[in-house]
């Protein structure tokens, strides 16, 4: 009877530290799923980044992107220093110790594949066709 | 090897072995039969073991023996085993005798085989994976089949490989001599077909070369047909080198349009371009060669072509534009002006379908001006009756004539394949030719009547020496060129040659199936758009001024802006920018001949067809489809939608022009003649001059060949090389 | 064939031009006449000297007399040149040929149009200092093995050495 109190008792602090009931749902809808950590820090782009050491490692550090994506988001939003806690390259988080930045790094900018500012290379294949053009007069 | 080539005119022996190879011994004696892996075959006296074997089903494996070339005998592949013959026979030299019984598989043969492809292959070197016969390849092919598993040749230290020099021979065939394994048959076509003996072998045993010697232009317009007798890749094609493996290619068959002859072809694609041509054998039009420019100018087809269509802005500018503005545009003039003032004209390479359907359009808003740009005379009987207009007697009929005259047409560069198989006839059939017009060089000897137009007045009445000739001919052809019959007095000039058919016609006695009076056409187009009862030249749209001109693949300057009034609207539709989309004020781009399914009709009046070998670049569609896209903004759409619905449309007009392959003969000829007598034309002065006289005439003849880069470096060798 | 000849006489030696004079001649493709000048080895298609000296290495101009070898190592010696070269006052040319025919007399070399047979290294000295001077030595077996006519036996006439015999010899006496 105590373990269903008990996670009873989880489900109410899971709630309200999703901040109530409507936005617990809303995450749940989001993310598959409801987590509760401490949170190390938010990135530039206001993607939230967790660490609950009590699950396993792959698991025990996560992220809950910002708000206004909805469930239109993608991997590529994190930036790589971010990135590399999230994935156990580093321990500390860039809240933590700051990553200097070199002078080749650019902004970040997320995969934009599929949409109208796409990276599209140049192509190396000669045309099949040469058009006529009008001679000018 | 050496190989003295005597002039096979005046050399009984090759005659007599050239009719022992094609067996067109006359009569019919008795058969022979001979044992062919003891499976008994009848064969023909003076049949040949190899032929007599492919009777029996046997293919007999060979490198320099070739159906359409005399036989040298000299790569010995075809060697089989004779019962009683103490040695294996060399297959393609040896005539059958009765009761031969023929090996074709026995222990002996099989060694004998190996033997020469191991000798074969000592001085062949082992560059397959980089040559570009590599799976076309008949050394590969029979290596692979009847070679040894094994090689013995370990002469590193001292000789090698024999090595030879590459030699230039044009910009159209690419050699690589150490491949050669002396075959001779480029050699063989260059004298015997093409009539050029620019090829030969020099030096003897291990130095033997095959080439010209001196550093040569092979100068023929048949020259890219040694690429496909090579048997080894040591003559490639210098244009599609290194571009795709034939396993790798689709193959169309298709139909050419570069002449009017409509050769034959086979065109190689792959991920949606051209990469080749290759001739398909059509005993009836091309046997299996095809002409330079039919090979090699489909890179034409790459470049200046109309990919979108184009309408002339406020500024004079010609402003690329979608399908649906450049149509409305079309469509808005054509509902504004009345149907009579609205005129046709059509270009050398346009398919029948598309001819009939403009004809159809044109007709429905009520017009009857149309016309080709090819000038045919229409006084008389004139273009109202197609034995006036064909090429009566047939390609395949010029094998059966005796006496052939060739009226101010020079058929070498007008029709390379004709004047192929009019050598052929030349040499083995004891065809006599004279020519009326200019002194050209036509590969085989003519007696040259003159080049003015009283001689053809005086053959006509029976003044001239010549008459008597032809009227004792037993199958004579007059063949009368294009060119002739573009000048002013075409109509007098076509009565004549008509006349002088007739008067052979009938003291020849040949008959009422033999007919005399030809006409050799240049252009693809020209015998369907006659047949749909175009009118031939443009002459009546310059007597009646058109409001709006629709130029269907006029290329050829026929009409110029300054023959127009000033505001007429010329829509051009076609596949290539040139002279007609130049002046043009709104550009439709069309399909060419390898991106449709077309009909075309040659010159004998054969109708074949094209197939889509490649879709038309990017927005180019075609024509025919244009054609009812317009009729239908104008609101009187045209009643078909599919190519169906066109070619049951072309039946109801003329069922000849879909009745593919076959070539509907026309009779009319004492009809022709008699509706000829009111014609007034007076023959002109001036010299009978056919349009192309030059080799390098003959490369760019229509807009495809004039794009092509291939066609101008010809031109630029023809002029440079010796 | 003629022809060629009759133009290589006139040159020393066969170029194009006299090709295509040939080929006009005869009204013949050009490429024909070609074939069969490069097919004869005796048409010289390069210029060659005034005495055109082709020695025979076959077998048994080898093992014969003095050897082929020593002959043509003379000959290399006095003219200064190799095999297929010419020496520079244009008047000789050397070239190793197969066999001419002249077996019995060998070793031989042909100098233009005359065979020198049964040659030893003095014998090819002296044919060699003679052409020097533009002096046409004796065709024919050379001195240096035993005067001979012709082909004849080196040792004298084995054979046929007596007078013919009459009619009727060795017929029985009552015919």
């Amino acid at each position: 009877m105590s373990i269903y109190l008990q996670k009873l008792r989880e489900v109410q602090q899971l709630v309200k530290h999703h901040g109530g009931l409507k936005a617990a749902f809303l995450t749940l809808y989001k993310t598959d799923g409801l987590k509760m950590g401490e949170h190390k820090g938010t990135d530039q782009f206001g993607n939230r980044y967790y660490e609950n050491k009590k699950f396993f490692i792959g698991r025990s550090r996560w992220v809950e992107f910002t708000d206004g994506v909805g469930v239109d988001y993608d991997a590529s939003m994190i930036p790589p220093e971010w990135r590399s806690w999230l994935q156990y390259s580093r321990d500390e988080t860039p809240v933590d110790k700051t990553v200097a930045p070199k002078k080749w790094h650019g902004p970040h900018i997320d995969n934009r594949s599929g949409m109208a500012d796409q990276y599209v290379p140049y192509s190396t294949t000669r045309p099949k066709i040469q058009a006529w053009t009008p001679p000018r007069q | 090897m050496l190989r003295l080539w005597p002039l096979a005119r005046n050399c009984k022996a090759t005659k007599a072995l050239a009719s022992l190879a094609r067996c067109s011994s006359t009569g019919a004696p008795a058969k022979v039969e001979v044992f062919v892996d003891d499976k008994p075959v009848q064969v023909e006296p003076g049949t040949t073991i190899l032929q007599a074997c492919a009777e029996a089903g046997v293919e007999i494996p060979r490198f320099c023996y070739h159906e359409r070339l005399s036989i040298a005998g000299n790569c010995r592949m075809c060697l089989v085993e004779v019962e009683k013959s103490p040695k294996p026979i060399a297959s393609c030299a040896m005539p059958v005798m009765k009761g031969m019984k023929i090996k074709t598989d026995s222990e002996m043969t099989r060694k004998a085989r190996e033997g020469v492809m191991e000798f074969l292959l000592m001085n062949h070197p082992l560059d397959c994976p980089i040559c570009d016969q590599g799976g076309e390849c008949d050394l590969q092919d029979q290596s692979m089949a009847f070679g040894s598993d094994r090689s013995r040749f370990t002469d590193m230290e001292h000789g090698g490989k024999r090595a030879v020099e590459d030699k230039n021979i044009g910009p159209l065939i690419k050699t690589i001599m150490t491949r050669c394994i002396h075959c001779t048959r480029c050699i063989r076509f260059a004298s015997e077909v093409a009539g050029v003996d620019d090829l030969g072998t020099t030096g003897r045993g291990g130095d033997m070369q095959v080439g010209t010697y001196v550093e040569k232009m092979f100068k023929s317009e048949l020259s890219g047909n040694i690429i496909d007798l090579c048997p080894v890749g040591a003559l490639t094609a210098k244009p599609s080198a290194f571009t795709a493996r034939p396993w790798e290619t689709r193959r169309i068959d298709s139909v050419d349009v570069m002449d009017a002859l409509g050769s034959n072809i086979v065109v190689n694609t792959r991920t949606n371009e051209v990469l080749r041509i290759l001739p398909r054998t059509n005993d009836a039009v091309n046997e299996e060669w095809i002409s330079d420019a039919t090979r090699f100018a489909y890179d034409g087809l790459k470049r200046q072509r109309l990919t979108a269509p184009f309408v002339r802005n406020a500024a004079g500018q010609l402003e690329q534009t979608d399908w649906e503005t450049a149509l409305v545009k079309v469509a808005q003039k054509l509902v504004q002006v009345p149907g009579e003032k609205v005129a046709g004209v059509a270009g050398g390479l346009v398919d029948a379908e598309a001819l009939v359907a403009l004809k159809d359009y044109l007709n429905k808003l009520g017009s009857e001006a149309l016309c080709t740009e090819e000038i045919f005379p229409m006084d008389g009987a004139g273009t109202d009756l197609r034995s006036n207009y064909l090429l009566n007697t047939g390609i395949q009929g010029v094998e059966r004539a005796d006496l052939i005259l060739l009226v101010g047409t020079n058929p070498r560069f007008e029709a390379p394949l004709f004047n192929a198989r009019i050598r052929k006839s030349w040499i083995n059939n004891e065809l006599t030719v004279a020519v009326v017009g200019t002194r050209v060089d036509l590969t085989y000897d003519y007696d040259h009547l003159g080049d003015s137009t009283k001689i053809l007045a005086d053959i006509a009445a029976g003044k001239h020496p010549f008459a008597q000739t032809l009227g004792k001919a037993k199958n004579p052809m007059v063949v009368v060129g294009s060119a002739a019959l573009q000048r002013k007095d075409g109509a007098a000039i076509h009565r004549a040659v008509a006349t002088m058919a007739q008067n052979a016609r009938v003291q020849s006695g040949c008959g009422d199936d033999w007919k005399v009076l030809n006409v050799l056409h240049r252009v693809a187009s020209q015998v369907a758009a006659l047949d749909l009862g175009y009118k031939a030249g443009v002459e009546y749209i310059r007597n009646n001024p058109p409001s709006v001109l629709y130029m269907l693949g006029a290329d050829e300057g026929a009409l110029t802006r300054d023959q127009l009034p000033k505001d007429c609207f010329v829509i051009y539709q076609g596949h290539h920018g040139d002279r007609g989309a130049a002046m043009a004020d709104v550009i439709l781009p069309g399909a060419a001949y390898t991106e449709k399914d077309a009909t075309y009709v040659n010159t004998e009046g054969r109708a074949q067809y094209t197939k889509t070998a490649v879709t038309p670049p990017m927005l180019a569609r075609e024509d025919w489809k244009i054609i009812r896209a317009l009729s239908e903004m104008t609101g009187n759409a045209l009643p078909y939608d599919r190519i169906q619905d066109v070619r049951d449309r072309l039946y109801d007009v003329s069922p000849n022009l879909v009745q593919y392959g076959a070539a509907e003969d026309a009779n009319y000829f004492k009809q022709a003649q008699e509706l000829a007598a009111g014609i007034s034309g007076k023959l002109e002065e001036k010299p009978l001059t056919p349009s192309l006289l030059n080799l390098k005439d003959f490369y760019m003849t229509n807009s495809i060949g004039r794009a092509s880069q291939t066609m101008a470096k010809c031109v630029k060798a023809v002029q440079e090389m010796p | 064939m003629p022809l060629l000849d009759l133009a290589q006489r006139q040159h020393g030696w066969l170029p194009i031009s006299a090709l295509h004079a040939v080929a006009d001649l005869l009204k013949m493709p050009k490429m024909r006449v070609y074939e069969v000048a490069t097919f004869y080895t005796m048409y010289n298609r390069e210029p060659v000297g005034k005495y055109f000296i082709q020695i025979c290495t076959t077998t048994p101009c080898i093992v014969n007399g003095v050897g082929c070898d020593v002959i043509l190592d003379c000959i290399q010696k006095e003219l200064g040149i190799h095999l297929g070269e010419t020496t520079p006052d244009g008047k000789f040319s050397l070239l190793e040929v197969e066999c001419l025919g002249a077996c019995v007399n060998a070793p031989m070399v042909q100098i233009n149009d005359n065979f020198y047979e049964d040659l030893t290294v003095e014998d090819m000295t002296r044919i060699i200092n003679d052409l020097k001077q533009d002096k046409i030595p004796k065709p024919g077996p050379q001195s240096g093995q035993g005067h001979r006519f012709s082909c004849e036996p080196k040792g004298g006439l084995t054979c046929l050495n007596t007078e013919p015999r009459g009619p009727g010899f060795g017929i029985r006496a009552d015919l």
